[in-house]
């Protein structure tokens, strides 16, 4: 075939055929790119409206973490009605999952006045998160009292979605943090600065002291499978431990009957110290995950939180001790007074 | 019969893509379990396959046979990217909604096959018509069942609850499936019905006039 029967042939008229229209269509969706392009702000605009219901002015704010239990990922101030809106990444989710959200957070008179409106924007690996509904959502509703946390287990409808749940109620109590912050409300978590805290709660956790001994209520984070437990621990002042009580069995899916027994009625904590404790991993400094332990049970995370739960008590007692006050004291303070 | 009549009543009824030809059953199955939905989708479809005819009709002169398809394709695939655009920016909570059914439309049985049964044997006007009536057929038959689906499966019409008993299987594919399944043997019996009135009536006509030849 010579290149001139190739240009007359069918298969050069194929081509052309082609290539026009691919041009033709290149340059159409090139025009309608550029004129129907949506930009980022426009992307942006629309969520807002989506959780708003209507277009509002929005004005963007410096984040900062004051909550270990979420992530503050962005926060923007709403220029029409002085609400904060605060997108939270909240952890403790199912299989250590995490659930996004977005809160409008109501301010009233310069402080937080309670939460708006809650709706989620993504999620990582939460298979339930659609048993998530209005009606849960409306448990976040309402006005604040200042100090004020979400639990799942408290003032919300049950879901089937626990561990979702609690990813949720600590996006939001993170955000509750993060705008009390900007009004210059920080609260202070006492046991920020303790030892083994990786799985414990920490807002959510309490304690009750004397000369003598320590109480602690202690609300463990979830672990993989294992949802939150609370686990009453008294030590000593010589750091034993001498009552152990769970409160609320944190196993899920009718994993509780494969705990260590010992663990369940705390057995294996009562009269060990901290050096005990963490013998029951194998003695190291740092709380290890067990393996191929007699710990692995067949709810070795829930075996785990509840070790962590004991670490953590006896590990922190000595500092929430209450120290008595001799007469020298007072002396001294009377000599400061004049 | 006027030919355009007999093009949109092909296209409406005897012929109709969703439940005569089953074709287009992928977005079908998928999207009506809401009407809104399904309404979004059958529109775009119609705005989509009436565009295709044209423009494949026009070029069908132009356009070589070995590579008619490529460039249907292409045309389509254009079209359908021109409309995502635009719910994009005008209709962002249809575009959502529709999700990968949108872009699946550039293999939608219905406007490829307009367009190689139809389009590129006519005329541009008849093309046109063609597309608008088998784009309305789509429409109403997604519509209709997008109703069905929404009411009994989520107690709701195009969002607004209206009731609070549902059948929740039928707001998922499953059920969307054999809410399909009826209404195709629904509208085969009514065509079915007004086919054999036609021909009782056909055949009375013809034998009155042998009679009256008979006499």
């Amino acid at each position: 075939m010579t290149v001139k029967e190739f240009f007359k042939g069918k298969a050069f008229k194929c081509i052309i055929a082609l290539l026009c229209v691919l041009l033709i269509s290149g340059i159409f969706l090139t025009i309608m790119n550029s004129l129907l392009a949506v930009t980022d702000q426009e992307r942006f605009d629309r969520a807002i409206k989506k959780i708003y219901g209507k277009a509002v002015k929005t004005e963007a704010v410096a984040v900062a973490d004051y909550n270990s239990n979420a992530t503050i990922e962005e926060a923007y101030k709403i220029k029409d009605d002085g609400n904060y809106l605060v997108k939270a990444t909240g952890k403790g989710g199912f299989d250590n999952g995490t659930v996004t959200c977005w809160i409008v957070v109501k301010v009233n008179k310069g402080a937080v006045g309670g939460i708006e409106k809650v709706v989620i924007d993504s999620n990582s690996g939460q298979s339930y998160i659609s048993y998530i509904n209005d009606k849960f959502m409306a448990g976040f509703y309402g006005d604040y009292t200042a100090g004020q946390y979400f639990n799942p287990n408290e003032g919300f409808i049950k879901t089937g979605a626990t561990r979702s749940a609690t990813a949720i109620c600590n996006a939001v109590n993170a955000a509750l943090d993060y705008v009390n912050a900007l009004f210059g409300n920080v609260t202070v978590d006492i046991y920020e600065d303790c030892s083994y805290i990786e799985n414990i709660d920490t807002r959510n956790t309490s304690h009750e002291a004397t000369e003598e001994q320590v109480t602690f209520h202690i609300k463990t984070k979830g672990y993989g499978n294992a949802a939150e437990f609370s686990i009453d621990v008294t030590v000593d002042k010589n750091g034993v431990i001498t009552a152990y009580a769970i409160t609320t069995d944190g196993s899920t899916a009718g994993y509780g009957k494969n705990m260590h027994p010992a663990i369940k009625d705390g057995t294996m904590f009562v009269g060990k110290n901290l050096e005990g404790v963490l013998g029951i991993l194998g003695g190291g400094v740092d709380l290890d995950y067990p393996s191929g332990s007699d710990i692995n049970t067949g709810a070795t995370q829930s075996n785990y939180l509840c070790i962590n739960a004991a670490a953590f008590a006896a590990a922190n007692y000595e500092q929430f001790l209450t120290v008595e006050e001799t007469p020298d004291d007072n002396e001294e303070g009377g000599n400061e007074n004049e | 019969m006027n030919k355009y009549k007999k093009i949109t009543l092909d296209g409406l009824i005897y012929q109709n893509p969703t439940f005569m030809l089953v074709l287009g059953t992928c977005p079908t199955l998928g999207l009506i379990s809401s009407a809104f939905s399904s309404m979004g989708m059958g529109l775009t479809v119609l705005v989509i396959l009436t565009l295709s005819n044209v423009i494949i009709s026009l070029l069908r002169k132009l356009i070589p046979d070995a590579v008619r398809i490529p460039c249907y394709i292409v045309i389509i695939a254009t079209l359908v990217t021109f409309a995502r655009m635009f719910l994009d920016k005008f209709l962002p909570d249809l575009y959502e909604s529709l999700g990968g059914f949108l872009a699946l439309i550039v293999v939608n049985c219905i406007i490829l096959g307009r367009a190689e049964a139809f389009a590129n044997k006519h005329t541009v006007a008849e093309s046109a018509v063609d597309g608008i009536a088998n784009g309305l057929g789509f429409t109403v038959a997604l519509t209709v069942m997008g109703i069905i689906c929404e009411f009994f499966g989520k107690g709701s019409l195009f969002g607004y609850e209206i009731m609070t008993f549902k059948i929740g299987m039928l707001a998922k594919p499953a059920g969307a499936f054999l809410v399909y399944g009826i209404c195709i043997a629904v509208f085969v019996y009514i065509i079915d019905g007004f086919e054999r009135m036609r021909r009782v009536k056909a055949n009375k006509l013809a034998r009155e006039n042998l009679l009256k030849e008979a006499a």
